[in-house]
């Protein structure tokens, strides 16, 4: 980076390196830096550090987590019969918001993509099965995304567990809540439709 | 204002390019290959239904931007989602092949409405949980024939002299074919003649006769590598796919 300082230039090289973050963006962060207090720009610098030396996976979920085991699957209040797959651990963080479901999960790290070179043997499938195989695991949710790759995915797992005997699900697909009709594809309403669940008596 | 535009596609890769905008390759009947940004798909309510997903097929509405800029999809109706294909990794995989290929194959504004029907026949054959080997072999020479570098049948590349009615054959890729045995190199690597008559009817053959279509199990190692090195030529690189799909076991 000519014309600028040598740590300014450093800076900004690794600046431009994160995702969405142009040339432009990269300077504009890195003359912010410079101008906030050093107190503010270490709790920054601090703040990184931190991450990349106390982030680990979870040798059980492969959750993202600073113990190992994480925090749920060392918490006893949990589950332990209910296993949760999900593609990620921004999907565990959206389950544990929703605040529903109290079981256990398993993060596989992606989901099979051959075009972008993701195949089974590059996430945690054999890991799910040595896991559900261990016994003690009752069901098996299999909640990745509900799209081409994320139902290959599912399938494929499915299949992979078969021997185990345990029960395997997938989540209810069909409208979401706060949508319209007329908004909706053909294939959402089949599923919800080939879903559709009584109004028990008296709940209206 | 730019115009739009109104065609038949199907997605073979996504992107998502924001918290709610995806870049989309499709391939379509009248354009062939398209980059467009599809803006807003990843909202519950959009002009594309939701989220775009692969293989997702139907008609597509979309402004045409000059050359060298991503068009816009406008409107999108997914007609056909193709559901077979998520049940099984090997009709998926050859699924993802045929998107590979395609991506890889052909170029923006290279339309041909016959290869759009032929791929969209060979999705729904697919989806109908036909054997997958030998669809892929179907789809695989059928594009080779688009390419243009479909092997030679009956006839040596070099001297066009007529090839024997059985037997082996030299037969050398970067040449086109198969070889006389005057013209073959002494290295020359051989197939038997039934091989390239295969290739031929594998050619012929419909996306809807696929999954009929039975090759004799000696035949069918050369068969594979007559596509394989015939494609990676075409295409200058072994398809990655192809290994993928050899993990599978589809073979």
């Amino acid at each position: 980076m000519s014309g600028y300082t040598k740590s300014l230039g450093n800076l900004m090289e690794e600046l431009v390196k994160l995702p969405g973050v142009g040339k432009r963006s990269a300077e504009r962060l890195a003359f912010h830096l410079l101008r906030v207090s050093t107190e503010d720009a270490m709790a920054l610098a601090r703040a990184i550090r931190d991450l990349k030396k106390n982030t680990r996976l979870c040798s059980k979920c492969f959750n993202i987590a600073e113990s190992d085991p994480c925090g749920i699957c060392s918490d006893s209040r949990r589950d332990r019969t209910i296993l949760c797959v999900v593609e990620q651990t921004r999907d565990v963080i959206a389950i544990e918001e929703a605040g529903t479901y109290s079981g256990l999960y398993h993060v596989l790290q992606g989901r099979i993509a051959p075009l972008e070179g993701i195949t089974p043997e590059s996430l945690t499938i054999s890991q799910l099965v040595d896991r559900v195989k261990v016994g003690g695991i009752k069901e098996v949710i299999l909640a990745t995304n509900p799209d081409m790759e994320g139902d290959v995915t599912a399938n494929y797992i499915a299949e992979q567990l078969g021997p185990a005997g345990v029960r395997v699900t997938r989540p209810a697909r069909g409208l979401p809540a706060g949508s319209q009709v007329e908004y909706v594809g053909k294939k959402i309403i089949s599923d919800a439709f080939e879903g559709r669940q009584q109004i028990p008596p008296g709940s209206g | 204002m730019a115009p739009l535009r109104k065609t038949q596609g199907f997605c073979i890769r996504r992107v998502d390019f924001s918290e709610t905008s995806q870049v989309v390759t499709f391939y379509t009947r009248s354009e062939g290959l398209m980059r467009l940004v599809a803006k807003g798909s990843r909202r519950k309510k959009s002009a594309t239904q939701g989220r775009i997903d692969l293989f997702a097929c139907g008609e597509m509405v979309y402004i045409q931007k000059r050359p060298g800029t991503l068009n816009i999809l406008a409107e999108f109706k997914p007609e056909e989602l193709f559901d077979g294909l998520r049940h099984s990794l090997q009709q998926a995989y050859s699924a993802f092949y045929i998107a590979a290929l395609l991506d890889r194959g052909t170029h923006e504004g290279q339309a041909s409405a016959a290869c759009y029907d032929f791929c969209v026949g060979m999705l729904e054959t697919l989806a109908s949980g036909a054997r997958a080997d030998v669809s892929r072999m179907v789809f695989e020479a059928h594009f080779l024939d688009e390419l243009g570098v479909v092997p030679q049948v009956g006839r040596c590349v070099e001297c066009s002299g007529a090839l024997p009615g059985r037997g082996m054959v030299g037969y050398v890729v970067a040449r086109g074919g198969p070889l006389c045995r005057e013209c073959a190199p002494d290295d020359a690597w051989r197939v038997p003649v039934g091989a390239l008559g295969v290739v031929e009817g594998l050619r012929r053959a419909s996306p809807a006769a696929a999954g009929r279509i039975s090759i004799a199990p000696k035949l069918r190692p050369f068969v594979r590598d007559i596509l394989t090195r015939c494609m990676g030529h075409a295409l200058e690189l072994e398809p990655k796919m192809l290994q993928y799909l050899q993990e599978v076991r589809c073979d």
